[in-house]
């Protein structure tokens, strides 16, 4: 036995596997959505409930598009208006998401009332205002569902940088392990709403641009329509495509330098409007009333929750929180610097940067949710060029031994 | 008469050991901008606006831990004086070290590890001045001090309470980073902000493993790894944001080889 043993790791020094490549793939993917497991999975199950489930389960079953009635808006009924509300209010991708769930367990209405903020908690609670137990849960598992395929995202599109699965392993499993996705409370896993989705879309917007991307106006459409899928997700999508135009706009020759940008803007915006027929529901000027609706819900939200609530009063503290990684600026940028030529870099640095960026200017509450895309965008853009550094010394012992 | 409040010593001690870093990163570097660059993220995480009532060793450690920092840097850059040196120089030292022992006994676990690291370089060849300088009188005078107070409270024998008066106590700053922010921010702080930096120490270390045989390494990183350990063993705290030690263990090293790879990745002139 001892002998069989022997000849095999021989083999194996001798350029034969042990375990094929495609094995250690599998068990490093495995390893990575085990260690997502373990950090997720408990709040699924007794995480605690948000003022917002009921609302996201109701306009999770509302329906899809909008028609524009005929009357001034002043007179359009309840109904209406609430329907309205919904499309503007988030885009539609995460809605058609849960829906699909909650009609696949039978689920087809919502019969609590939504939690009402102005009201006290005992109050709500008397009135019955939460998610029965098993539909929370379902819609939990959606979202770890989408966190999972966000963990195999990073794997697959780290392993493309580094070449080796563990160091791979290792860096998505930092995403696995980020408090942001697992929190108890405004989690991505644990809260019902759009972001697990959102997350899932904003690093697969990446994977298909470092995988298509420098395939010509197919490739720049196809890394455009996956931002379009984000903005469908979440409005702070529309970040992604910015990165993606600006790339592009940035790293073209001649004709290429606008028309790879303009490519991808329009599949973007193909995209978006597919899956959103609320903009489409009227002419032109309905469209920019509904956008300009859009806009100034999200601004409502903002004088409503905004940072001063936390305690930070300034964009540079906001952003800190928000990205504590900044505080090691210096090396971070050290080790950024060192990979800044290799062929991965530059479509990833302009996602990343373009995530990290817009959500500093922008974003106006700390919260776990919402820091998630910019907490990944950082940790694949630094991991992908820190385990290449890794990669770099391991090599640097290995021929000085 | 007018008095000066706790919250202004502690300021002026906060800002003499931002100077401290800065002096440090200046020998190292030899441009003012890039030793800038590694002070700066230590000046913001300071919470200026946050009242202060007294002022204890974990205000005044800082600046000891940086002054020992800058004098290791002198005694191992390649133009320092190598042997022995005069009763003046290890008079100055001793007393200087006593006082940094009396006002921040943590101090004397920085010390350890500076003359460990000598006697681990020279195989303990001229070692007694250093042992007697920066341990024994520090040390005896500080134990000397205690006495008393053990008396008084019956506790000569307990190690626990030797452990708490000396390098025990004071590893963090965690009542002062409490007063930062609102309660909910502290609380998002304290659930997802607390291990960060945890997923970026692999690649940080192969970035500084690049640079172990500069002259500043060692002194640098055995500095701070000294800084972190005891904030993790003495202040019972990963924290980043409550544990100034931790900041200064973390930040100043890897601030310097973060500027040192800018310099390499951008071909501009590295300190040898």
């Amino acid at each position: 036995m001892a002998a069989e043993t022997s000849q095999l790791l021989k083999e194996a020094g001798d350029g034969g596997q042990l375990v094929s490549s495609v094995s250690r793939r599998v068990l490093a993917l495995a390893a990575v959505l085990f260690a997502g497991s373990l950090a997720a999975l408990p709040n699924v199950f007794v995480g605690p409930m948000n003022n917002d489930d009921v609302t996201w389960a109701k306009r999770s079953l509302a329906p899809w598009g909008f028609t524009r009635p005929a009357e001034p808006r002043e007179r359009w009924s309840r109904e209406t208006t609430l329907q309205y509300y919904y499309c503007i209010d988030h885009p539609a991708a995460a809605r058609l998401v849960y829906g699909a769930a909650l009609r696949a367990i039978g689920v087809s209405e919502i019969t609590e009332e939504e939690w009402n903020d102005r009201e006290s908690i005992e109050h709500n609670l008397a009135r019955g205002r939460y998610l029965e137990l098993g539909t929370r849960t379902v819609l939990r598992l959606v979202n770890f569902a989408f966190f999972l395929g966000t963990l195999a995202l990073a794997y697959l599109g780290l392993e493309g940088i580094v070449g080796n699965k563990g160091l791979s392993a290792f860096g998505a499993m930092a995403l696995a392990v980020e408090p942001t996705m697992t929190a108890g409370v405004n989690g991505v896993v644990t809260y019902i709403g759009a972001d697990a989705v959102f997350v899932w879309c904003v690093v697969f917007a990446w994977f298909v641009w470092m995988s298509v991307g420098d395939r010509g106006l197919l490739g720049a459409a196809a890394a455009g329509a996956a931002g379009g899928l984000a903005t469908a997700t979440k409005i702070n999508g529309s970040f992604v495509v910015i990165a993606i135009a600006a790339y592009y706009a940035a790293s073209g020759r001649g004709w290429g330098r606008v028309a790879r940008p303009l490519a991808a803007g329009v599949a973007a915006a193909a995209v978006f409007l597919a899956l959103d027929p609320v903009y489409l529901s009227g002419g032109l000027s309905w469209m920019v009333e509904a956008f300009r609706d859009t806009i100034a819900r999200r601004l409502d939200v903002k004088e409503t929750y905004g940072g001063e609530a936390m305690g930070l009063s300034t964009r540079i503290e906001m952003s800190l929180a928000m990205l504590p990684q900044m505080y090691f600026l210096a090396p971070v940028a050290g080790i950024l610097a060192a990979w800044r030529r290799e062929a991965w870099f530059r479509a990833t640095f302009f996602w990343a940067t373009g995530v990290i960026v817009l959500h500093f200017a922008l974003l106006f509450r700390h919260m776990p949710r919402y820091e998630a895309p910019v907490r990944a965008a950082f940790l694949i853009l630094f991991l992908g060029a820190g385990l290449r550094t890794v990669q770099e010394v391991l090599q640097r012992r290995a021929e000085a031994a | 008469m007018t008095t000066v409040s706790a919250g202004y010593w502690a300021q002026a001690i906060l800002v003499l050991y931002l100077v401290g870093v800065f002096t440090g990163a200046r020998v190292v570097l030899r441009r003012t901008v890039a030793a800038a660059a590694v002070a700066l993220p230590l000046a913001v995480l300071v919470p200026w606006r946050v009242p202060i009532f007294s002022v204890d060793s974990s205000f005044v450690f800082p600046l000891a831990a940086v002054v020992t920092w800058v004098w290791w840097l002198s005694q191992a850059h390649p133009d320092a004086k190598e042997g022995p040196r005069g009763f003046a120089y290890w008079g100055a030292v001793t007393i200087a070290a006593t006082a940094c022992a009396v006002f921040a006994p943590q101090s004397l676990v920085l010390f350890a590890i500076v003359v460990a690291h000598r006697a681990f370089r020279t195989g303990g060849r001229g070692l007694w001045p250093w042992v007697a300088a920066l341990l024994a009188v520090p040390a005896a005078y500080k134990a000397a001090t205690l006495i008393p107070a053990a008396l008084a409270e019956g506790k000569l024998a307990s190690a626990t309470f030797w452990l708490d008066a000396t390098v025990g106590g004071g590893w963090n700053l965690r009542e002062w980073f409490l007063g930062t922010g609102g309660g909910a921010y502290r609380g998002i702080q304290s659930e997802m902000n607390a291990f960060f930096y945890v997923p970026l120490l692999l690649p940080f270390a192969a970035a500084a493993y690049l640079y172990r045989r500069r002259w500043w390494f060692a002194p640098t990183f055995l500095w701070g790894a000294a800084l972190a350990a005891g904030s993790i063993v003495f202040g019972g705290s990963f924290f980043f944001q409550y544990s100034l030690e931790m900041q200064m263990g973390l930040l100043v090293p890897l601030g310097i080889v973060g500027v040192e790879s800018l310099r390499r990745a951008f071909r501009l002139d590295t300190v040898e």
